[in-house]
Parts: structure tokens; C-alpha cells; sequence
């Protein structure tokens, strides 16, 4: 802050006119402080949303709540029970795998997604094959959601094909189970997967797969050996975004989990509504802790791939 | 024996654009054939249908006598040098080498010998384990180049590998690429449109203009009988003068400009009576040693440009008003005539070239 760093000049301006400054001297402050002030607003729109919420939340998350009421005392025995109890445990590692699961899923669709969006010629089916990819995020989630359910139920139109083809004898439960979610979340996830790999693609020499086939490498050396490796960071990028999105998940989980499926975000809802800030708090702080967590590590993947 | 590449007829367009028109050629074991020609004359298109990125429309190619129409890039026993040299970043330089090798899956230590051998010849063998960026430009062009001759092609293909590359680091790079095409014997065609790195480099080049070969012979035949206009114009400096034809017979025609009459090489014969000769600026004579020549005028000297090795004038012809300009050796020691001279000029029948005026 601009105050803290000049308090002399800033004190001068503050008593006099400016011109009581040397011109060169009042340039160089004025633009120093002009960045300052155009992210003000954010700034402190941050501090009273995010910052403010978050201290207040580190406060809450030392309290504990004893049968239907806050006590406002020092404790760590939330954060005892979410490390050590079995229930927050499972909660923790199912959220864990949930994200995993869906990221997984999302890049083995999207990779190969983005893969067809950068080789096709045509610029009329490129524009029809993005807006496919885009469409998941232009629908709303409570629609998309109910549209899954349908789609998925025992008696909806996938089971029913595969019934008919004879591929089961008796329909699947896609829906109102982790598999239901992990559909629905890699779906809307796919646009934020094969955008980050086309763009790595893109940046791509041409050159080198002509290259490659030169030297005598078929189509998959030349994936393996070149495609893949240099278009990694957009992978590692489309990991991370997927991940993070996925560990935060709190509608479709709801929606479509059928109460199966008991991530943290859930938690951090029904504490929410029960009152119990403790638990919604170290909820909330573990969840942010694990997206940094993954982010750092990917990173440290990103490194690792780009040397 | 077979050639190594031979074009039949080659034809090959891109949408309704024909970018390479009837070519046809034989390049031999073993030598050194240039493609040479302006921007978007088809150069690349040609080698890319050599290596296999593309594929006639119309017409053969041969590889060593194998027709290769149905043939993939990666089967072909071609291998390429990439203008911007398309070097894999990720990998070392020693990497990049043996990309070729472990395609084959050629056994670890022939790949050892054959990687050391192929960075000995380009004199990169301390630099085995960098990475392409940290690389100057004629190094990566060295890698580029061992990448592609460690697989022991047939026919090795360079499509303006020195394009990238300064005027000083691309004369020393011609040189060692000649080194190199003798030491180990491969055929090479080579692209580029300096034309001075096609003749002092070349067995053979072909012109090309437009999609098609004008000319193709050895250097000092495309450079001393051009037989068509353009590669009179493209090669070399030449002075494009209008005569009027009084008679063709065979090789040789007589001409006159204004008041002076002349015999003259024919290129293409012309049709009409308005025709054209080519002049290049240094088999001019002025002065002295134009004294005793076949065809003798006079010039008026408008400008003298040093240039080093030779003095540049721009003259005005005494018989009818024509620019040109004469290009003569400097010796170091005299000094260039000096504007608004007039002095003798001449030359041999074989200096001009006679083209149709069209
Ligand atoms: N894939 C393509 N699609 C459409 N037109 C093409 C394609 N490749 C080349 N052309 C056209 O064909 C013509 C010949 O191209 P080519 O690359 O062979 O030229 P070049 O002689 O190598 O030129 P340069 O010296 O600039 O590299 C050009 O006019 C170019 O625009
Ligand atoms: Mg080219």
C-alpha cells in the first residue's frame, strides 16, 4: 500500500497542494499508486468476501458444538475427529476418490476429444465439435442434472438400448450412485479438459510429427514419443482444473448421489444448515486444503514434465 | 542400374491450384541435385512428394525404380532435413540422433556406434546431451542433419536448410555440406532459391518457375546457355535488351538494335521479328580488352558503382539509347572511369542469348 510505503509524501499530499512536490517526484507516485487504486475495489471486495469469511472461519473451526449449541471455547477436537474418526475419514477419502475418478474418467474422454478437435480440417465441423464440447457448461446444472437422471434411470433410454441389444439382462443403476455423479461431473468438466490440451496442441510445430513420420515412426511412436510428452503441460493444466472443480462438487453429488454419496462439500451443507459452524468450518478449511495440496503437487508434476 | 529419384510427369495441384505442372526428372546415384527457384514456385511441393507428405495427382515417382505412389513417408527410404529443422525439444541432442534408430528398433549398441558416428560427422559430439534450445542455429542445423543421415537413407532431402541461417554461417555450411554428401555418398536434393548456394553446391539443378522445370543441366550450363528468359533473369545478373531478328539459322541468328548488327546465340527461337537477348553484366568488355572482340560499340558511361571485387556502370549504348549495365573485374590498383566518358564496349557471339519478346 502506497501510505505505508511513502508516508512522508503521502502526508505531504494529504496537507498540502501538490504542487508543493517536485513535478518528477509526484509523476512517479502518482504512478506507482494508479495500479493501487484501479484494484481497490477488488481488493476489498476480497478482503469483506474471502479474507474476512476465511479468518472468521479459522476462528470458528477452534470452537466446538455441543448438543445444538455453538460453545465458544479454545478446542482442537473437531480437527481431532476429522483426523482420527472413521466417519470424517471415509468422507475425506471418498471425496478424494470421487475427484480422482472423475478426473480420470474427464481426460480419457477429453484427450482424445481434443486430439479430434486439433486434427480436424474442416473449419465448419471443428466449430460444431466445440460448441458439443462447450454445451455442457451453457445448461444449467439443475437441468443437466435432471436430464441425467432421466437418461440413466433403470427404465430411461440407456438401459433400455442395452437391454435390447442384449448386452445385460437386467438394467444397471447409473444413477443415484457414484456412477451417476462421476457421468454427470466429467460431462460438465470436459469443456475445462480438452480446451487447456487443444490449446497445448495447437502450439505444436506441425513440423515435428512430419518429422517424426520421416524418421519412420508410425502414428502412435510419433503419439507416444511426441505428441504426447510436449502436450503434457496442457494435460497437467486440465488435471488440475478438473480435480479442483471435482473436489468442490456440490450440486451434482446432491442431485444425482441419491444420498450415496457423501462428499465433503455435502457435509459442509448439512453442518451449514444444522448450525454447526465447527464442522462446516474445518470442513471448508480441509477442502481448501486439499485443492492446494493438488495444485502444488501438479505443479510439481509440470516441472517435472517440462525438463 | 536404376536411378536413385526419378519424376514421370508429375502433376499435383491444391484445389484448382496447380502448384507443380509436368515435372520431370532423373537424379543419379550419388550426386548432388539442386531445386532452385523464386517463393511458391513449387520447390517444397516437389520434395514433399519426394518424401511422401504428399502425393501426385498425375504421374510417377520413383524411388530407386520402386514406384512409391502407394507408399507411406515412413517406409520410404528418404529422409528429410526440415527447413526450420523441426528438432524435438524435449529430447537431447543425442535423443533426437537416435529417434530414427529406435523406430527400428536397431540393437543398443549399433545404435551407440551409429549415434557417435553420425555426431562425429557433424562435429557435435560434445554436445550430445543438450537440449535443441540450448543450441545456436548452425548447430541445430548439424543435429537436423545427423538426425536424418543416421538412418542411412538413399536419397537425402534438404528443404532450405541454411534459409535461417547468416551469410557467413551459411557460406561455411555449404562447404561442409559438400564434405559431407562426398564422405558418405548419399544422394541429395536440395531445395533452396539462392542461387548462388545451388551452384556452387550442385551436380545438377533444375530451375523451377510457376510449377515447372525451365532448365535443368549442370551449374555452368544454366549459368552460362540459359535457354529460357526467366532463368536468364533469375540466375546471375543479366542485361534484357530488345533487337529485331533479320535471320535464324540453327544455334545462331543476326540481329540488329539501332544501328549496330550482330550475331547472336539462340535460346528459343522466336517467332516474331521483335525479340529479346540476354546480356550478362560481366561478359561485357569495356575499354582495352574490349578492343578486337566479334561484336564491337561504344557506351557512354552514366555512373560508376564500386562494389569491391568489381566496378558496377551503368551505360547508355551509343546505337540505341539502351540502359545497361557493365560489371568489370577491379584490380586493385586503377581507378573506375569516370562518368560522362564514352569508351569502347564488346563482346563474343556467345554472350547473348536470343528469347521470344512475350
Ligand atoms: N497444403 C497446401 N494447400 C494449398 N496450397 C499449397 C499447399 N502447399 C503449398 N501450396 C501452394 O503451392 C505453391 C507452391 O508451394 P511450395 O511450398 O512448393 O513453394 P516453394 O517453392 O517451396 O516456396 P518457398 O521458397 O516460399 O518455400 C504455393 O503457391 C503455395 O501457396
Ligand atoms: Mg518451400
Amino acid at each position: 500500500m502506497p501510505e505505508t510505503a511513502h508516508p512522508a509524501s503521502s502526508l505531504k499530499l494529504a496537507i498540502a497542494p501538490d504542487a508543493s512536490l517536485p513535478a518528477r517526484q509526484r509523476g512517479a507516485w502518482r504512478r506507482r499508486s494508479i495500479p493501487f487504486l484501479l484494484l481497490l475495489p477488488t481488493l476489498l471486495l476480497m478482503g469483506y468476501t474471502f479474507i474476512l469469511p476465511l479468518l472468521t472461519f479459522f476462528q470458528y473451526s477452534f470452537f466446538t458444538y455441543r448438543r445444538g449449541r455453538l460453545v465458544e471455547e479454545f478446542s482442537l477436537e473437531t480437527y481431532r475427529r476429522f483426523l482420527f474418526d472413521g466417519y470424517y475419514r471415509t468422507i475425506i477419502l471418498d471425496t478424494l476418490w470421487m475427484s480422482a475418478l472423475v478426473t480420470i474418467v474427464a481426460v480419457i474422454i477429453g484427450y482424445p476429444l481434443a486430439y479430434a478437435l486439433w486434427r480436424l480440417e474442416r473449419p465448419w465441423m471443428k466449430r460444431w465439435l466445440s460448441l458439443i464440447i462447450f454445451s455442457p457448461i451453457i445448461v444449467s446444472v439443475v437441468v443437466r442434472s435432471y436430464g441425467w437422471t432421466v437418461l440413466l434411470a433403470d427404465q430411461g433410454p440407456l438401459n433400455w438400448m442395452l437391454l435390447k441389444l442384449g448386452l445385460i439382462s437386467a438394467p444397471l443403476t447409473l444413477v443415484f450412485n457414484l456412477t451417476g455423479v462421476v457421468i454427470s461431473l466429467s460431462h460438465v468438466f470436459l469443456p475445462f479438459i480438452v480446451f487447456p490440451i487443444y490449446a497445448s496442441m495447437t502450439r505444436l510445430d506441425p513440423a515435428l510429427r512430419e518429422a517424426a513420420m520421416d524418421l519412420g515412426a508410425g502414428w502412435w511412436f510419433t503419439f507416444r514419443r511426441v505428441t504426447l510428452p510436449l502436450t503434457l503441460p496442457g494435460l497437467v493444466a486440465a488435471t488440475q482444473i478438473a480435480f479442483t472443480l471435482a473436489l468442490g462438487a456440490f450440486v451434482t453429488p446432491a442431485m444425482l448421489g441419491g444420498g450415496r454419496v457423501q462428499v465433503l462439500p455435502l457435509q459442509v451443507y448439512h453442518a451449514t444448515t444444522d448450525i454447526n459452524w465447527p464442522v462446516a468450518a474445518v470442513g471448508g478449511l480441509t477442502l481448501l486444503l486439499m485443492a492446494f495440496v493438488s495444485v502444488a503437487l501438479f505443479n510439481r508434476l509440470l516441472k517435472y514434465s517440462e525438463a | 542400374m536404376h536411378p536413385d529419384v526419378e519424376f514421370r510427369s508429375v502433376t499435383k495441384r491444391f484445389g484448382s491450384y496447380l502448384a507443380v505442372s509436368d515435372v520431370s526428372f532423373v537424379v543419379p546415384r550419388g550426386s548432388f541435385f539442386s531445386l532452385l527457384g523464386p517463393s511458391g514456385c513449387g520447390k517444397s511441393t516437389t520434395l514433399r512428394m519426394t518424401s511422401g507428405f504428399e502425393f501426385p495427382d498425375v504421374g510417377e515417382i520413383l524411388i530407386a525404380g520402386e514406384d512409391m505412389s502407394n507408399v507411406a513417408p515412413y517406409r520410404r527410404p528418404t529422409n528429410m532435413v526440415f527447413q526450420r529443422w523441426a528438432l524435438f525439444p524435449h529430447m537431447t541432442v543425442y535423443d533426437n540422433v537416435a529417434f530414427g534408430l529406435t523406430v527400428d528398433r536397431v540393437a543398443p549398441a549399433e545404435l551407440k556406434t551409429r549415434v557417435g558416428e553420425a555426431l562425429e560427422l557433424v562435429g557435435l559430439t560434445s554436445f550430445a546431451a543438450r537440449k535443441p534450445k540450448q543450441l545456436s542455429g548452425g548447430q541445430m542445423q548439424r543435429v537436423a542433419l545427423a538426425r536424418a543421415l543416421v538412418k542411412r537413407p538413399k536419397v537425402l532431402l534438404l528443404d532450405e536448410p541454411l534459409g535461417a541461417l547468416d551469410l557467413k554461417l551459411r557460406v561455411q555450411m555449404q562447404l561442409e555440406l559438400k564434405r559431407i554428401q562426398r564422405e558418405v555418398g548419399t544422394t541429395f536434393i536440395y531445395v533452396t532459391h539462392d542461387q548462388g548456394e545451388a551452384l556452387t553446391m550442385s551436380d545438377q539443378i533444375a530451375v523451377m518457375n510457376n510449377g515447372r522445370i525451365e532448365q535443368l543441366g549442370s551449374p555452368q550450363d544454366i549459368y552460362d546457355r540459359p535457354m529460357t528468359r526467366f532463368v536468364a533473369n533469375f540466375i546471375g545478373n543479366a542485361n534484357i535488351l530488345p533487337v529485331e531478328v533479320d535471320g535464324i539459322s540453327g544455334t545462331q541468328a543476326r540481329v540488329h538494335m539501332g544501328s549496330l548488327s550482330f550475331v547472336t546465340d539462340v535460346s528459343e527461337p522466336p517467332a516474331t521479328r521483335k525479340a529479346l537477348i540476354a546480356i550478362r553484366y560481366e561478359r561485357i568488355r569495356i575499354g582495352e580488352a574490349a578492343r578486337g572482340l566479334p561484336v564491337m560499340t561504344r557506351g557512354l558511361v552514366r555512373d560508376a558503382i564500386f562494389a569491391g571485387s568489381a566496378v558496377h556502370y551503368l551505360m547508355t549504348l551509343e546505337a540505341n539509347q539502351a540502359e545497361i549495365t557493365v560489371e568489370a573485374a577491379h584490380d586493385g590498383l586503377s581507378q573506375p572511369i569516370a562518368p560522362g566518358t564514352t569508351v569502347d564496349l564488346g563482346w563474343e557471339p556467345s554472350a547473348t542469348r536470343l528469347f521470344p519478346d512475350a
